[in-house]
């Protein structure tokens, strides 16, 4: 084992391009950016969710380090391994340490096999014997509250909440460290979504696990993320702790997000921030506007937003956020601004309770 | 857990699975089509293996002749009739099923578990493995099988076995472009990766995880196909390019009746109907199916 | 049974102990069972409801979407005064496409990706409703002026649903427009007959949250320039806070709980609607119910009794047996909940709280259904 200050995963500039095709011989004419210039680490035992609305590449991360889709550019390590575009021999390695389970629960299970031959397929390939199989899938089974019934089951006779704990269950069959979570409710109940939550919860307790939770649903990750980075159209445009970015989203899309669920209780309302609809569309990821990404949306956007790309830098040694706003330079340029930017300038004690101890 | 809970719980699933069987049995039977068809490719196959027990005179189906009793209309001793040497009609299409059934057999025999895996591989693999199996696909299919088999058997000799071959030879492509066209969408579907993130080896992912969900349309296919098989061997025997004389193909026999048409039409319109019903049988049989699975997909 | 349920004044639609059941091989599947709702002129109200509570069935039989059989749908549903359930088919036709709309959940797939938006449009503008024109007539009205005019209003309706460079979407086809696009040429192919009656089934569920956000601001002026009636379906509670003025709480079939949302979301008092109001992950970071344990019941064997019994933290054995009365009736309001009969000292009926704590799962406690 390594120093136990490095990160679990430390992903640096990541890029993804998918190219595009087009013409009869098929000719690469442009590129889908996916995923463009991401970093964020993952420190052992924590969580860091990864929030992005479609298309804003949040599902390609993930797919990339684990190796289903090469990288294009930048490197992914894995305790402090180089895993970027492994060798064969590297992921199965990997494999046995990081794992992943899918936003849908019904597809990610072979409709024409019972659970256990599902649940087998991790063992047998981590060379369990034939004859303890049933042994071990029954104690993966109860791992996630399910029990030795589902054994002989077919995936359509189960609801979508015990799919999902199936799912879970056989990424937990390796012993992994770390976990990459791809939605994994957003296809469930409410009722059913805060069960599986629960679960996450206790197995991340029980077995130190190493979470990288992605969602579009900023309310999920309140109580769950110990990190959040906020992505929109292949980059990250806010990072920090979850604190802090859910009680001073800093960045115009944080704050739009968080503004635009659609809440239970007035607490909640009087917490979110003032709302501000964004316009328009998502723009197309292979269609990317230029400076800032999100200006075609912005409630605040200026010319100097269209022009020049903003750094991802750290404001007041707390979140990182990509937004001329709070870049000294650009200040004259805005004439609102969101009141944390004022505040953030006007109020030390903000600066220093953001501090990472 | 203790072998008694285990064998508990084995009998629960077992009754369990028995009930979705039922429940399969009883969708299947409710369109009363499919159960006839069902029940004419039973019954064929029963009377072509029990041929030389049930048919009335089984010495008729080879080289046999009875020069006083030709070309008898249907009666109680040759109920659908004698053709113009004197043999039983009736026991010679038991006969001609058995040669029928066989060409079946083997042409699907060897087309479908070739095309299958070529399809399997094609569709998981892509790219230049891709191009290279479906484009050779692509160039058997441009075949016609009835053309394939008359020019093989207009070459080499014209003979049942041959003509099997011919078919055979060219029958896999159809297979190959349905299993890989199944693959091509079910390669990207979670369960597959999430078999490959568990450390499945790739035989395993293609023949236990894609295998299995690509077995109904190969079932139904198949059955629609035995019918088209049928077809092409009756009409090969039909022009005299398959089954020879004295031997008892249906479409020879329905060509040597023609001789004797209208007045003796027994030989030619009882061995057509013989194999109207055999195709038909498996025409229903596969349309049962193919509405039984279309249910059970969309479950 | 007839159940007497809370009837909004002067109601637009009403429908009276409503009972669809679905033939299936292994028997018949009481899927609604006795189901009563009302929407006043004027009011905005959603059934909310998590998957399979039968809130889709419910919508369904009101717009006759439903194949009979396998359905079997009874009871009175009630337009402005006329009877729908004993209409024929082509009386029914013309009521629909006259006075009433539905926005799809999903707008790709109600939309003919084949034509442009706006023939589409245009035809539902100058058609819609009128489902018998004859060949002369229909040829008379498409090449004629009238063609004209009615694209002009579709040119208006698209603005007002603030559709994007509305004259360029005209002639665009459905997969060229984004997910919210598609939604909102569907808003304005509801609204082109003025209807008294919109029904929104899930609007705008596909959809990322900033757009869906967007659709929801729109819905609700909407609302307020036509002076819409609006029935909404949702699953998601806060949506439902957000547009309707009443809700009704549907579970297995039933309606458990109606009150105004505002009240509702105050004071729920249905055991199943404190469960899924504490199940909701909280913004403020609130602790939350760790889900509802047990599933939805299974409709062909459904619970005798109230059907949340087997889920519900304080069922007793009252519960199974009978399904409980409508308790607490007002006007808007009511509760089939035994917890709330008048013999039941105030003091025993649970807060969001309890309910939570009862929810909220002890360590170790095996729980084997979602």
């Amino acid at each position: 084992m390594t120093d136990v200050s490095e990160p679990l995963l430390d992903v640096d500039d990541l890029e993804k391009y998918f190219p595009v095709k087009s013409g009869i011989i098929k000719r690469t004419s442009d590129y889908v950016k996916a995923v463009d210039g991401v970093s964020f680490d993952i420190d052992r035992g924590e969580t860091l969710a990864l929030i992005g609305e479609s298309g804003s590449g949040k599902s390609t991360v993930a797919r990339t380090i684990i190796g289903l889709t090469g990288a294009t550019g930048g490197t992914v390590r894995f305790d402090g391994e180089d895993i970027t575009n492994a060798t064969d021999e590297q992921l199965a390695r990997l494999r046995s340490r990081v794992q992943m389970v899918f936003q849908d629960p019904t597809s990610s299970l072979n409709p024409r096999r019972t659970i256990g031959k599902s649940l087998a397929v991790p063992l047998k390939a981590r060379g369990v014997p034939t004859s303890d199989l049933r042994e071990r899938v029954v104690e993966l089974l109860e791992r996630v509250e399910l029990n030795d019934e589902y054994w002989n089951k077919y995936p359509h006779e189960l609801s979508g909440g015990q799919k999902q704990r199936v799912n879970i269950a056989r990424a937990l069959a390796v012993e992994p460290e770390l976990l990459l979570l791809d939605e994994p409710t957003s296809a469930l109940d409410v009722s059913v979504q805060a069960k599986i939550i629960a679960l996450l919860e206790d197995l991340q307790e029980e077995f130190g696990l190493t979470y990288l939770f992605i969602t579009h649903d900023l309310s999920l990750v309140r109580n769950f993320a110990d990190e959040t980075a906020v992505m929109y159209l292949g980059e990250i445009q806010e990072r920090g702790p979850t604190e802090e970015v859910f009680q001073r989203p800093r960045h115009p899309y944080s704050r739009a997000l968080l503004s635009a669920i659609p809440v239970t209780t007035d607490e909640e309302e009087a917490y979110k921030p003032r709302h501000e609809p964004l316009r328009g569309e998502i723009p197309s990821p292979r269609d990317v506007p230029t400076g800032c990404r999100f200006h075609t949306r912005c409630p605040y956007a200026t010319d100097a937003c269209s022009a020049d790309e903003p750094q991802f830098v750290a404001v007041d040694a707390g979140p990182s956020v990509r937004c001329h706003i709070y870049d000294e330079a650009y200040a004259d340029t805005f004439d609102d601004v969101p009141e944390v930017a004022v505040a953030a300038v006007a109020d030390e004690r903000v600066a220093s309770n953001t501090n990472e101890p | 857990m203790s072998a008694e809970s285990a064998s508990v719980l084995d009998r629960v699933v077992s009754a369990e699975r028995r009930e979705l069987w039922q429940r399969s049995w009883k969708r299947f039977t409710s369109r009363p089509m499919s159960v006839v068809g069902l029940g004419i490719i039973v019954a064929i196959v029963l009377l072509a293996v029990f041929a030389p027990v049930v048919a009335p005179y089984p010495e008729h189906a080879g080289k046999f002749t009875d020069f006083s009793n030709t070309l008898q209309p249907p009666s109680l001793d040759h109920p659908l009739g004698t053709d113009h040497v004197g043999r039983d009609v009736l026991s010679r299409i038991l006969f001609g099923y058995r040669l029928s059934l066989m060409l079946v057999a083997v042409v699907l025999g060897f087309g479908v578990p070739v095309g299958v895996l070529l399809g399997l591989v094609a569709g998981y693999y892509g790219g230049w493995t891709e191009t290279i199996i479906m484009r050779a696909t692509d160039t058997a299919l441009a075949l016609p099988p009835l053309v394939m088999a008359l020019a093989i058997t207009s070459a080499l000799e014209p003979t049942l076995t041959n003509a099997m071959i011919a078919i055979a030879a060219l029958w896999w492509t159809w297979h190959a472009r349905l299993v890989q066209s199944i693959v091509a969408s079910e390669r990207s579907e979670e369960y597959v990766q999430a078999a490959k993130l568990a450390g499945a080896s790739t035989p395993h992912i293609l023949f236990r995880e894609i295998l299995p969900n690509t077995l109904s349309p190969i079932l139904v296919k198949v059955t629609l196909d035995a019918g088209f098989v049928i077809l092409i061997g009756a009409g090969l025997s039909f022009i005299g390019v398959g089954v020879q004389p004295p031997q008892p193909g249906l479409g020879t026999m329905v060509s040597q009746g023609t001789s004797y048409l209208p007045d003796s039409w027994w030989v030619s319109v009882f061995s057509g109907l013989a194999i109207f019903v055999l195709v038909m049988g498996f025409n229903m049989l596969g349309d049962g199916l193919r509405d039984l699975f279309d249910v059970e997909v969309n479950r | 049974m007839k159940l007497d349920e809370p009837v909004a004044e002067n109601p637009l639609l009403t429908v009276e102990d409503l009972e669809v059941g679905f033939e299936s091989f292994d028997g018949l599947a009481e899927v609604i069972d006795g189901v009563n709702l009302s929407i006043g002129k004027g009011e905005v109200v959603t059934i909310a409801g998590e998957t399979g509570c039968g809130k889709s069935v419910t919508m369904k039989s009101i717009l006759r979407l439903l194949n009979q059989p396998p359905a079997r749908v009874n009871g009175e549903i009630t337009f402005d005064g006329t009877e729908l359930l004993s209409l024929s088919d082509r009386e029914f036709e013309r009521v629909k496409g006259q006075r009433m709309s539905l926005v799809f959940q999903d707008p790709m797939s109600s939309l003919n990706p084949t034509f442009t938006i706006g023939e589409q449009l245009t035809d539902t503008a100058q058609f819609g409703g009128d489902s018998d024109t004859g060949v002369v007539e229909f040829f008379r009205r498409r090449f004629s002026g009238e063609r004209d005019e009615a694209r002009e209003r579709v040119l208006e309706m698209l603005r007002e649903v603030q559709m994007p460079d509305p004259e360029n979407i005209m002639d665009s086809y459905p997969t060229q427009l984004s997910g919210g696009m598609r939604q909102r040429a569907l808003i304005a192919q509801a609204l082109l007959n003025e209807p008294d009656l919109l029904i929104a089934d899930e609007i705008g569920t596909a959809l990322d949250v900033t757009i869906h956000d967007q659709i929801l601001d729109l819905l609700k002026d909407l609302i307020e320039n036509h002076d819409l009636s609006v029935l909404m379906i949702t699953h998601n509670l806060g949506v439902a806070r957000q547009v309707s003025d009443r809700v009704y709480v549907m579970y297995g079939g039933r309606i458990v709980e109606t009150a105004p949302t505002e009240e509702l979301f105050e004071n729920p008092k249905h055991p199943y609607t404190q469960g899924l109001i504490a199940s909701i992950p909280r913004l403020t970071g609130d602790e939350m119910a760790t889900g509802i344990d047990g599933s939805i019941p299974e409709y062909l064997d459904p619970p005798p009794g109230c059907r949340f019994a087997p889920r519900c933290p304080y069922a007793t054995a009252e519960c199974e047996e009978a399904r409980p009365e409508m308790y607490e009736r007002g006007p808007q309001t009511g509760v089939e909940c035994v917890l709330y009969d008048e013999a039941v000292p105030a003091s025993e009926r649970p807060t969001v709280e309890e309910t939570r704590s009862h929810m909220t799962r002890r360590p170790g406690k095996q729980t084997g259904g979602d």
